[in-house]
């Protein structure tokens, strides 16, 4: 084989992709331990195709890994991709109730903070009140304890923001009852209808202590569908202004 | 380099045959370029080559000593064929261990890093060609180098996609790849800097 014919019919391209026949190929091999400058090519040609190897066996590599969670899912059993997708379906839930619950939790925590930064809620004028209560004051009155006597004293703390007045009744014979609180000129506070009394014969009421001012105040108590000689009960309380 | 011309060939058989022990070292010198690079072909494993090689040279010797190469001047053939026919054997000898004695033989205690220094050859290799490659300038040497020397695509197919004569394929083969050696000789770190084999 000589030079003519290696460059005529691209012998050392064909040889490096594996395309000459064998005859070829023994005569091309037989010629490179006489030629130096095409050993020296085919050297480099295959220095060429091993470096592009290297690069696609790589990309194959990384390739392989990705699929290769695939692969090892499709190889799996019945049972055993049952078992997989139980643990996957546990994990989402887990998931799911997770995060729910840090988004409920999340909530909460900007409506109390909003709850917290808001302005005091302004005391209604009117008799009727049913806004939300906290930071209770308890007092008891009975038609017992104040009769002929002082007035209970109720000295308010400035911290407190509602008051509880729990109305003993002496019995309670009645399942309905109409409590009204007068201030001391006689004029009507506020008035609660339909009230119902508790297991221990008392009636709650809530009032905000923005509500009361100083000053003495009356409450009276009638029951609903009494007869009509059936006296009301009548109860007074002072309210001492802050120290 | 030195070479193994059909004249210098015959002279260094007779001389072997003589017994000088000289013209057996010249002869080693004289074939060792084409002899390795085609055993590491025939093998392609570093070790296995040099595996090869060594026993090709060793047979080699001891058949011209005994007078058994026909055509001296074709000694080249005759090495050739001969490393050709030892790599063959010890390919079919690797073949049959590895079918009967699978079953038997316990794994490889590192068979999963069975050499971590040709592995690291290997991603430096692979780092280095695609520097290479992202280097070149002309994309069509690109595509060409990849599509013919690792697709081992048909030269017609990508003749017709590039638009490209068999004649002007054939030398836009050949610029790519003196521009792909030209700047691996700039960037290949002194294990790959010299031509290989």
């Amino acid at each position: 084989m000589d030079h003519p014919q290696i460059e005529n019919e691209r012998i050392l391209d064909r040889y490096l992709v594996g395309q000459l026949s064998d005859e070829e190929e023994a005569l091309f091999e037989e010629h490179l331990f006489a030629c130096a400058e095409c050993l020296e090519a085919v050297r480099w040609g295959e220095e060429l195709r091993q470096g592009l190897r290297a690069v696609a066996t790589e990309d194959a590599a990384k390739a392989a890994v990705a699929v290769g969670f695939w692969a090892w899912l499709r190889q799996r059993s019945s049972a055993q991709w049952a078992g997989a997708l139980g643990f996957g379906i546990t994990v989402v839930a887990l998931g799911v109730v997770l995060v729910s619950t840090v988004l409920r939790q999340r909530a909460e925590i900007d409506h109390l903070r909003a709850a917290a930064s808001a302005p005091p809620v302004e005391a209604p004028s009117g008799p009727s009140f049913d806004a939300p209560l906290g930071g209770l004051a308890v007092v008891a009155l009975g038609t017992v304890r104040d009769a002929g006597g002082e007035p209970t004293e109720i000295r308010l703390d400035l911290d407190r923001k509602a008051l509880l007045l729990s109305l003993e009744l002496p019995t309670s014979t009645a399942e309905r009852y109409q409590v009204t609180l007068s201030d001391a000129a006689g004029k009507v506070r506020w008035r609660g209808d339909d009230l119902e009394p508790t297991p221990y014969d008392t009636i709650p009421v809530v009032l905000p202590v923005s509500f009361l001012e100083p000053g003495e105040y009356q409450v009276e108590v009638r029951a609903l569908g009494a007869p009509a000689e059936e006296p009301g009960l009548t109860m007074t309380f002072r309210v001492a202004g802050p120290p | 380099m030195t070479t193994l011309d059909p004249e210098s060939a015959a002279d260094l058989v007779a001389r072997i045959v003589a017994g000088e022990t000289a013209a057996e070292t010249e002869l080693i010198e004289r074939c060792q370029g084409a002899l390795r690079f085609l055993t590491r072909r025939y093998t392609r494993s570093e070790a296995d080559a040099e595996d090869l090689y060594q026993e090709t040279v060793m047979l080699a010797l001891e058949k011209i000593r005994g007078g058994e190469v026909r055509e001296p001047e074709r000694l080249a053939g005759f090495l050739r064929g001969l490393a050709k026919n030892l790599g063959t054997q010890r390919y079919r000898r690797r073949s049959f261990s590895a079918e009967t004695s699978v079953a038997v033989l316990p794994e490889p205690p590192d068979a999963r890093r069975p050499d971590a220094l040709g592995g690291l050859l290997h991603h430096e290799r692979a780092r280095l060609t695609r520097q290479i490659l992202a280097e070149l300038t002309v994309p069509r040497d690109r595509e060409v180098l990849v599509r013919y020397y690792l697709a081992e695509e048909d030269s017609t197919r990508i003749c017709d996609d590039l638009e490209l004569t068999p004649e002007h394929f054939h030398r836009v083969l050949h610029r790519a790849r003196q521009r792909y050696r030209r700047l691996y000789e700039e960037r290949a770190p002194r294990t790959f800097g010299s031509v290989p084999g």
